[in-house]
């Protein structure tokens, strides 16, 4: 038996909007979906007429999506932006061939210009010459990393003013979830905000914020829009994963678990005299970062001077190989530890300040206690 | 796309979870502290203790949590809720050899037992046992019926409170101590008292309270009003805080004692994030906190599951109701999802509930969810009585997109006022208009249970479960115009 639209457009209906649970025709749908991303960048005044705007596009259903509805946007309410496509080539054989051609034809089909920027271009390291470096189980970490960066390199090349990723309601749920698994309250508060505020990097927005993944398919599904299917094919992070497959489960028991879960990011806030690491810039590139050196330039210097695994996991490699050969030579000459020193352990240590640019004191070096500390600063460095 | 989100890479993140050790006691191990016992525990994953050492380490970290708030004062009155099940037997158990130790060390608060009555809810647990094991460990005990909380405010509801034989001997002694010099027939008033004050064991049953109407409504709520699992146990709770606030209240005690543990709280801190009530947070994971007027606290909220069962395991203590006691029935719900989750996460990463718990403890009610007319008793939720969350908090918000989707797929296309996009406060007031009263009155989380119970047209006694705010004339006029509608008027 047909459902009516509960518009009472007289239509039947072709879907249960997940969020709200009424059932809507094509039409009705359609309009919902649009005004109410409409309603969430006017709102959040998200850009101003005449602003240049790189759309994120991973030719992959949000960022489909996304181009689409910017362009049907800024047409029906005069935005007056400019918009361009900014695609990331990570070098991946086999995964960015075929997104990539996706994203070449929607510039063609949405007739928004695009520009692509390789990792080679940007960084110098295609992900598969990564991953022959260091294998698949980490890769997602440089992937990562480098992604975020390479957008705002690209965007600071394309001098765009803004930034809009697809990032949906289940990403920043999923976000805020992980954020407080992981007992990252800087990050759990930041990540509920719907544009990133730092006066002088280019700010990234998301107009999806309150869109269910869910919609966003349906949308694409049903406006038969082209967009590439895939996952990464690398190892996924496993963390996460729990995190996601959690999400999944609330929504499945009550669909509207993940706006409730954005309700209550955005209504936390941190408790006075709570700690919170300051955010500064890499003191290297220039991007935000919460340690002097941020990762990307770590996971660089890993890769460039042959330590790949800098910087990945606890660095316990690194830290281990110290620890050993500490024990098996001779006693500790500075301290009153009686530990036992290692050979060679300035030039150690000289290699690892070269390695994170950091400055140690070669001359109190040969004690234990400096070695602990320059090991605790490997450890803060990576994740 | 890849796995990772961009924005989670803000910067740099040392934010990783550390596997468990899964590490297996032998017959050999010794334990780390003495050197001396065999160990039979193993602490936060790591270290081996026997079970001397860990009982101090227990005994002290409860003790520490109490004594480090400095909010119990000598001679205060406490009403310690107990469920039956493990954690508040461990609690009172705690108490009791708390109560025990030498003058100096000696726990220096009068505890009170309520016990809340959940037949109604099919519990196995009988009221006899209950007192069994509360008259063992020597401490006055009330109880009550669960659907007592859909008695008027404006009502006393029906608590029995029972002394124990051993207690009134002990109080007798006291008496004595105290009154023989005052009283010529002292012995007369112990009479009295003793008649007056004692229910005798075998009068204590679960018909004792009498059976009445609103166990009726309460489980036509539970099961005909309330169509999801989720609802149901949200709803549950909020009844049973109300409650043992209530009794409080009525049994004249300022402090409560809930038995939770830091597992428990940590299922507690996801959960509320996922029904919505983030906000809330801290209104159930501090030590000490306010509902109702009456200052709740949760002395076992730094110990951990697996040390309370060993707790409980190594000195041999019958708990009452083993199975923890949630619901009538077993369909999923986001807090038993998010207990096996945490559950399972634990096994995988031993921080997992150390972390969750340190995170909520950090947490607060953000300003911008609150109400610009701060203090206002408005800002109150009418059902669980905590601060609403459902302010403006900016126009871009969840809320606002929760009202303007529900909009959007109720009505025609409203495209003239929404195509006017130079207006755009006109757009918000359509947004804001007469169906978001529910968030006036309620929080987020309650308003998502009360939309589902359509607590505009349900019974009264839904009603009576609603916080009236007299001083507060504009709550006062929202709440009046449903009754109005049912024909009904506000005393
Ligand atoms: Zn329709
Ligand atoms: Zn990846
Ligand atoms: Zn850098
Ligand atoms: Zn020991
Ligand atoms: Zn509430």
């Amino acid at each position: 038996m047909p459902f009516l639209c509960s518009t009472n457009c007289g239509k039947n209906a072709v879907l249960k909007r997940p969020k709200t649970g009424g059932a809507l025709c094509k039409e009705c749908f359609f309009w919902a979906f649009e005004e109410e991303i409409h309603c969430t960048i006017k709102s959040a005044s998200l850009f101003s007429k005449g602003d240049y705007v790189a759309i994120a596009a991973s030719g992959g259903k949000d960022s489909t999506v996304l181009a689409y509805i910017m362009k049907l946007l800024n047409d029906r309410y005069n935005y007056g932006l400019k918009l361009v496509l900014l695609s990331i080539d990570e070098g991946i054989t086999g995964y960015r061939d075929d997104s990539l051609e996706t994203v070449k034809r929607n510039e063609v089909q949405y007739g928004i210009p695009l520009k692509i920027l390789s990792y080679d271009e940007l960084y110098g390291w295609t992900m598969d010459r990564i991953v022959e470096k260091i294998g698949r189980k980490n890769n997602c970490t440089f992937c990562g990393v480098f992604r975020r960066q390479a957008l705002d390199r690209g965007a600071e090349l394309l001098k765009v003013d803004k930034i809009v990723t697809g990032h949906n309601a289940d990403d920043i749920a999923e976000t805020v979830i992980m954020n407080i698994l992981r007992g990252d309250i800087a990050r759990l508060q930041r990540c509920t905000s719907i544009q990133t505020s730092s006066e002088d990097k280019i700010s990234r927005c998301k107009p999806f914020k309150y869109t269910y993944e869910k919609e966003i398919v349906m949308y694409a599904y049903f406006k038969k829009l082209d967009y590439f299917t895939t996952e990464c094919i690398y190892s996924p992070n496993a963390y996460r994963g729990h995190a996601r497959a959690y999400l999944k489960d609330l929504e499945r028991i009550r669909p509207s678990a993940i706006i409730d879960v954005i309700h209550s990011g955005e209504s936390l806030a941190i408790r006075d005299g709570i700690h919170l690491p300051a955010q500064t810039t890499c003191s290297r590139c220039g991007h935000v970062s919460s340690q002097e050196i941020c990762k990307a330039c770590v996971l660089l210097e890993g890769l460039n001077n042959g330590i790949p695994k800098l910087g990945i996991g606890k660095s316990s490699k690194v830290k281990e190989k110290l620890k050993v050969s500490k024990e098996k030579n001779g006693n500790c000459a500075n301290c009153s530890c009686s530990k036992k020193e290692e050979n060679g352990i300035s030039s150690r240590l000289k290699d690892i300040e070269e390695l994170l640019n950091i400055e140690v004191d070669i001359n109190g070096s040969k004690s234990c206690r400096n070695i602990n500390k320059v090991t605790r600063r490997i450890e803060d460095l990576s994740f | 796309m890849c796995s990772l989100n961009d924005f989670e890479m803000d910067g740099d993140s040392n934010k990783e979870m550390k596997k468990s050790n899964h590490k297996v006691l032998t017959e050999s191990d010794l334990c780390r502290k003495c050197q001396i016992n065999n160990a039979k525990f193993i602490l936060r994953d790591k270290d081996f203790y026997c079970t001397q050492c860990f009982t101090v380490y227990f005994v002290h970290k409860f003790r520490s949590t109490i004594g480090k708030s400095r909010e119990i004062k000598h001679g205060d009155k406490v009403l310690v809720a107990f469920s039956g099940g493990i954690s508040s037997t461990c609690l009172l158990h705690l108490i009791r050899q708390g109560l025990d130790e030498p003058a100096t060390k000696k726990l220096q608060f009068h505890p009170h037992v309520l016990f809340i009555n959940e037949s109604i809810l099919n519990s196995q647990t009988s009221l006899a046992k209950i007192y069994e094991e509360i008259d063992k460990l020597n401490f006055p005990l009330s109880y009550t019926n669960l659907e007592e909380v859909l008695v008027e405010e404006s009502k006393e509801i029906s608590i029995k409170t029972v002394k124990s034989e051993k207690y009134l001997v002990e109080f007798q002694k006291y008496l004595h101590k105290f009154l023989w010099k005052l009283s010529e027939n002292y012995s007369e008033l112990l009479e009295v008292l003793r008649s007056s004050d004692l229910n005798k064991v075998d009068n204590i049953s679960d018909e004792s309270l009498g059976v009445s109407e609103r166990s009726n409504e309460l489980q036509h709520i539970l099961s005909e009003s309330l169509k999801n699992q989720t609802s149901r146990e949200d709803f549950l709770r909020q009844l049973r805080y109300k409650l043992i606030c209530r009794c409080a209240k009525q049994l004249g005690f300022q402090k409560v004692f809930l038995g939770c543990s830091g597992t428990e709280l940590a299922i507690q801190i996801l959960s509320n994030v996922a029904l919505g009530r983030g906000s809330q947070i801290a209104d159930f994971v501090q030590f000490k906190t306010n509902h109702f007027g009456v200052e709740v606290f949760l002395p076992m909220r730094e110990t951990f599951e697996d040390e309370v069962k060993f707790f409980i395991e190594s000195q041999n203590i019958f708990v009452p109701e083993e199975e923890e006691k949630l619901t009538p029935s077993n369909k999923p719900s986001i807090v038993s999802c998010t207990r096996a989750f945490i559950h399972n996460l634990q096994e995988e990463f031993f921080s997992t509930v150390p972390t969750v718990f340190r995170t909520g403890s950090k947490l607060v009610r953000g300003k911008e969810a609150e109400n610009e007319n701060e203090g206002l008793e408005g800002d109150v939720c009418s059902f669980c009585g905590l601060k609403r969350d459902t302010g403006k908090g900016g126009s871009s918000s969840a809320l606002n997109s929760i009202k303007l989707s529900k909009k959007l797929t109720e009505n025609q296309f409203m495209k003239g006022v929404i195509d006017n996009q130079d207006d755009f406060s006109d757009k918000e007031n359509l947004i804001d208009d007469g169906e978001s009263e529910v968030y006036n009155l309620f929080c987020y989380g309650c308003a998502n249970l009360m939309q589902e119970l359509d607590y505009q047209n349900s019974s009264s006694r839904v009603q009576h479960l609603l916080v009236t705010k007299k001083s507060e004339q504009q709550n006062l006029d929202i709440i009046q115009n449903y009754l109005l509608e049912r024909g009904l008027n506000i005393p």
